[in-house]
């Protein structure tokens, strides 16, 4: 009952302080309950649901026209196969709204039952319930079609037969979830179409006049034993040696690397927010810190009058230790709540790019655990901070309390006339330095934490140029492939009159075996352009460049020989380096035309662009990109394919990424607001008595109030600047980290100084603000506080 | 035929507490002349220090009015009040009042740069001159923690005359000091106020009000004497007393 009569006047008498901390522990409870939700949702959904639909450790999508029962019971034959599924769809060439894809997409009959594909409601708000069948003429299609072609239910599907004069319309009816495809950055989708329609269109291609964009197809899943001796990869290995399966695919993927591309983005932001979480975490335990040590600086004498009746040094830690717990856990248990809200937020945020709504059920055994470590850690935090309290005695605090140690190792720097303001702001600063660091210190791990976001913001470009030369095999403006003679030269001159062409190379990419694992085949006449994080590029004609993937995925590294095989040819290569790709979560490997032609690759004749050979460019003024690709699409129509290093889902994911700085900034300024909050109060209540001498001495208000804040700006600004410090010399380590989920391991971010020390004048600037609303109250402050009748 | 300085009229405080209302100033009507040491005297919560401090804007009177040199003070902007207690009014306070974590020297240096009547160099070099007079020199780089109460009173008293005030005003300064460190304060006091300093001082000590040029006898929030004295003269510091202390009882101190 005394510990509750105490802690009960100690919430009355700092209920500001308090308040400060409750909410300091409610925004972190949110961040980090939300963070967590998103994050174990996301990490069993894909496979969850991939599982659901059918789907095993690894589907091949197969041609229709082989012995699919012969190849199936060839699969089935091996000891290591569990179960093997097949699944007939069609492989359609799509267009919407005019936009046509640069790849294509699944074409699926509805079905109902346990296995079939989930319809959203209308407005992606959840699931829905009671899907109606798609009627003759209607399609569900992903969510990211909204973010690729901007495509809204009642808009046109046009699915092409052979070209543009012949097509087939059907009206967007709905949006599936498509654990498969859904993703805006995979280069297909699954498209849900009417029974009927998908034997119509099976006909029409089997029947058109001409080179039909479409054909039938079949999914087929493969389940491995569970024998916890071979893995994922050893499984394909053994199906793409003993059985015919590779003469017949057109691509193969492991579930593991579906559920990883799909939710590549998701996986970032995830990181990037788990950092931020982390750095709120720092910051608090630094305010709590300052907290507890400015309480008992306050209460020095209140606690030496409590031992002097009788309380022991423990009895006042414990009350200390329990006004805190209490108030973490009512940040905590306020905050829980709020975190499913703020993930349900987050992953309808992210809906459009990745396709699929994670659910945002509570992870309650990770939230707990995560709580309960947080708290221990703040508990054991708070112990330690009140050690002091045992070297408090009842004379040292009657006597006068601890004043003498305030001021006992002050710098010494002169006052000056001019700016008086700036130089009493500077004395104060350095006189109670102390009271200041928590103020330091949360301004440098905030400036570093949104440093490092406005770096990587620079990096990935306000086009995201920069994310998309990540996420490609090499360097390159504008991709084009000609179809036609004479072109290239026409489209050159254009080239050069408006952008300037500084290099251009060529490139393939197609698919090849190394050691019997297919993977992307990239060849390019210039390997110098690939992104080479260790070894070298691949000079010579036996020579290859991997991923970290392949290499491991194939156990093998940098001076080793493999056996890679395209379209029935063998050579030995060596390998020479270690690059960056992400394509297909990094299934991919490079080499150079005289590689490619070693193996049989083709490149000869007046128009090598008939080997699907592009030509990369790389201009002097990159702005003209755009135009020139308009360009090229209207004169030459069908005859060139053009790549802008880019794709129609980027704007979305630049959307997510802005809104998300827009979230740290937000989030910053309610932890800066509690910060200057709690500082500023302590500090003012202590210089209650100066202040008053310095209005009896002349001082105005405004003065005093723009001195009080310039020491917070002077401090955090000394802050922000170790902040901005750390961020240069760790923003790349850390990116790569994060964004190792995407498959970039190498992040060369440059010193841009713009959003560099952007967030450093933001910060400082919000806490010169904040302290100086703060000290509003000087004007009440008045010099009668020093009359004593 | 000494000049007008300050002038307050009808001037009331009260403060309501518990639900009473408590008149401590009670309709004041009082003169104080440029060049004068004047002494306000009275019993233990007459209202000394609150009629002292609603002089000086300190404090705001509940009704009333304070002229000084023609302006009324309780009229003026929170701006022009500053300006006026940094360049016109110096203050002596019962604790000292020194900012803690600035030296005796910057104590006093940073209220001269604030009264912006000398440049830089010249309020230090002023600054020196007044420590050196009031005997703290060799105390200038410490802080107040750090030196004697008589020290930091002498201090404060170079802080009040750093801006070349019209006016101090001396609140009880002698109130927190031993016999030696009040007979130094009360020399200094003197000492300016021969050399033309007017000072307005609340006191209870009889040894420090035979300092005075006049004496106001404050009761129950109500002046109710007055008495002009002769220049002191330490020589006659005794009959002063005995003369000071014969008014104090027909006052009924």
């Amino acid at each position: 009952m005394n510990y509750y009569t105490l802690i009960k006047a100690n919430f009355r008498s700092k209920k500001g302080t308090f308040i400060g901390v409750g909410i300091l522990i409610f925004i972190i409870t949110v961040c980090m309950c939300a963070v967590i939700n998103v994050f174990v949702n996301a990490s069993d959904f894909e496979e969850r649901e991939l599982e659901r639909i059918g789907y095993g450790d690894i589907t091949y999508w197969v041609r229709d026209s082989v012995d699919i029962e012969g190849l199936k019971a060839q699969v089935e034959a091996l000891v290591d196969v569990e179960k093997a599924e097949l699944q007939p769809m069609l492989f359609v060439t799509s267009s919407v709204n005019g936009i046509k894809s640069n790849s294509s997409a699944f074409g699926i009959a509805w079905e109902e039952g346990a296995h079939a594909f989930y319809i959203y409601e209308d407005d992606l708000s959840g699931i829905n319930a009671y899907p109606a069948a798609p009627q003759e003429g209607e399609v569900y299609v992903p969510p990211s079609f909204q973010s690729l072609f901007n495509a809204q239910i009642g808009d046109n599907v046009d699915i092409l037969i052979t070209g543009d004069a012949d097509v087939r319309h059907y009206r967007i009816k709905g949006y599936l979830e498509d654990p498969v495809a859904g993703s805006s950055i995979m280069g297909f989708k699954s498209i849900l179409f009417n029974e009927n329609d998908i034997n119509d269109l099976k006909g029409a291609y089997e029947h058109a006049e001409g080179a039909a964009l479409g054909v039938s197809i079949y999914a087929f899943h493969i389940t491995g034993k569970d024998t916890g001796v071979l893995s994922v990869g050893d499984l394909q290995r053994a199906l793409n040696e003993r059985t015919d399966l590779m003469q017949y695919t057109i691509a193969a993927y492991q579930k593991t690397a579906i559920a990883g591309f799909m939710l590549m983005f998701q996986g970032i932001i995830s990181g990037i927010l788990l950092v931020f979480v982390l750095v709120l975490l720092i910051v608090a335990l630094i305010v709590i810190g300052r907290s507890i040590t400015g309480t008992i600086e306050e209460d020095y004498v209140d606690m030496g009058i409590l031992k002097a009746v009788g309380y022991t040094k423990g009895d006042l830690r414990r009350v200390q230790i329990l006004q805190y717990v209490i108030l973490i856990l009512a940040g905590m248990l306020t905050g829980l709540p709020v975190s499913v809200f703020v993930a349900k937020a987050v992953n309808r945020l992210m809906i459009v790019i990745n396709g699929v709504m994670i659910t945002d059920r509570l992870p309650w055994l990770y939230s707990l655990a995560a709580l309960g470590s947080v708290l221990f850690i703040f508990a054991v935090f708070i112990a330690v901070g009140t050690v002091r309290i045992g070297h408090i005695t009842p004379i040292r605090a009657i006597r006068g309390g601890a004043d003498d140690v305030y001021f006992k190792d002050r710098f010494a720097v002169a006052i000056h006339q001019k700016g008086l303001g700036f130089w009493l702001a500077l004395r104060q600063l350095l006189s109670g330095k102390k009271q200041y660091i928590s103020a330091c210190l949360v301004a440098a791990l905030l400036v570093f934490f949104l440093s490092i976001m406005g770096r990587l913001g620079a990096w990935i470009g306000e086009d995201g140029k920069g994310l998309m030369t990540a996420l490609n095999v090499s360097d390159y403006d504008l991709d084009v492939l000609y179809s036609e003679n004479g072109i290239q030269e026409k489209a050159e001159e254009k080239m050069i009159a408006e952008a300037g062409i500084v290099d251009s190379y060529t490139m393939r990419g197609t698919k090849g075996t190394i050691n019997n694992m297919e993977y992307i085949m990239y060849s390019i006449s210039k390997p110098e352009y690939y992104h080479i994080l260790e070894g070298r590029t691949c000079k010579y004609a036996n020579e290859i460049v991997i991923t970290e993937f392949v290499a491991k995925d194939l156990g093998v590294k940098i001076g080793d020989t493999v056996q890679v095989t395209y379209q029935g040819n063998t050579g030995d290569f060596l390998i020479s380096g270690i690059y960056q790709c992400p394509n297909d979560v990094g299934a991919n490997f490079g080499m150079n035309m005289d590689g490619y032609t070693s193996i049989g690759g083709r490149r000869d004749g007046d128009n090598a662009n008939k080997y699907g050979i592009s030509v990369c460019y790389i201009f002097e003024d990159d702005t003209k990109t755009e135009e020139i690709a308009d360009w090229l699409k209207e004169t030459y129509g069908e005859d060139v394919l053009v790549d802008e290093n880019s794709w129609s889902g980027l704007e979305n994911v630049l959307d997510v990424i802005s809104a998300m700085n827009v979230s740290e900034y937000v989030v910053s300024i309610f932890f800066i607001i509690v910060v200057a909050f709690m500082t500023g109060h302590r500090i003012l209540y202590r210089e209650k008595r100066d202040l008053g001498i310095y209005k009896s001495l002349g001082f105005s208000s405004g003065m005093l109030r723009n001195s009080f804040a310039l020491r917070f700006a002077i401090i955090t600004a000394m802050g922000s600047m170790l902040g901005v410090i750390g961020s240069a010399i760790f923003t790349d380590p850390l990116a790569s980290a994060v964004l190792k989920i995407a498959g970039i391991s190498r992040i060369t971010s440059h010193l841009d100084p713009v959003s560099m020390m952007l967030p450093a004048v933001v910060v400082t600037a919000l806490f010169y603000g904040f302290a100086w609303l703060m000290a509003g109250r000087i004007r009440k402050t008045g010099a009668e506080i020093l009359i004593v009748e | 035929m000494k000049s007008l300085f300050l002038k307050a009229t009808d001037l009331c405080k009260s403060y309501a507490s518990n639900g009473v209302q408590n008149h401590v100033l009670n309709m004041v009507n009082t003169e104080i002349y440029e060049g004068d040491f004047t002494v306000i005297m009275g019993s233990s919560g007459a209202g000394k220090s609150t009629l002292l401090y609603a002089l000086s804007g300190m404090d705001l009177p509940t009704s009333g009015k304070v002229i000084y040199k023609g302006r009324e003070i309780n009229q003026l902007k929170e701006k022009e009040m500053a300006a006026l207690r940094s360049q016109e009014f110096g203050f002596v306070f019962q604790q000292t009042h020194l900012v803690s974590n600035l030296t005796l020297m910057e104590n006093v240096t940073v209220t001269g740069y604030q009264g912006k009547k000398r440049s830089s160099a010249e309020v230090r070099q002023r600054a020196k001159e007044l420590l050196t007079q009031m005997h703290v020199e060799q105390a200038a780089d410490r802080l107040p923690c750090q030196v004697s109460g008589g020290e930091a009173q002498r201090a404060a008293i170079a802080r009040a005359l750093i801006n070349d005030p019209g006016i101090i005003f001396a609140d009880e300064p002698t109130g927190a000091l031993n016999k030696r460190n009040t007979e130094e304060v009360l020399n200094l006091l003197t000492e300016i106020h021969q050399k033309g300093q007017s000072i307005l001082m609340v006191t209870h000590d009889i040894r420090a009000a035979v300092r005075a040029s006049r004496l106001l006898y404050l009761e129950d929030g109500k002046i109710i004497g007055e008495m002009p004295l002769p220049p002191y003269q330490k020589e006659e510091e005794k009959s002063r007393e005995r003369q000071v202390d014969a008014w104090l009882t027909s006052n009924e101190w």
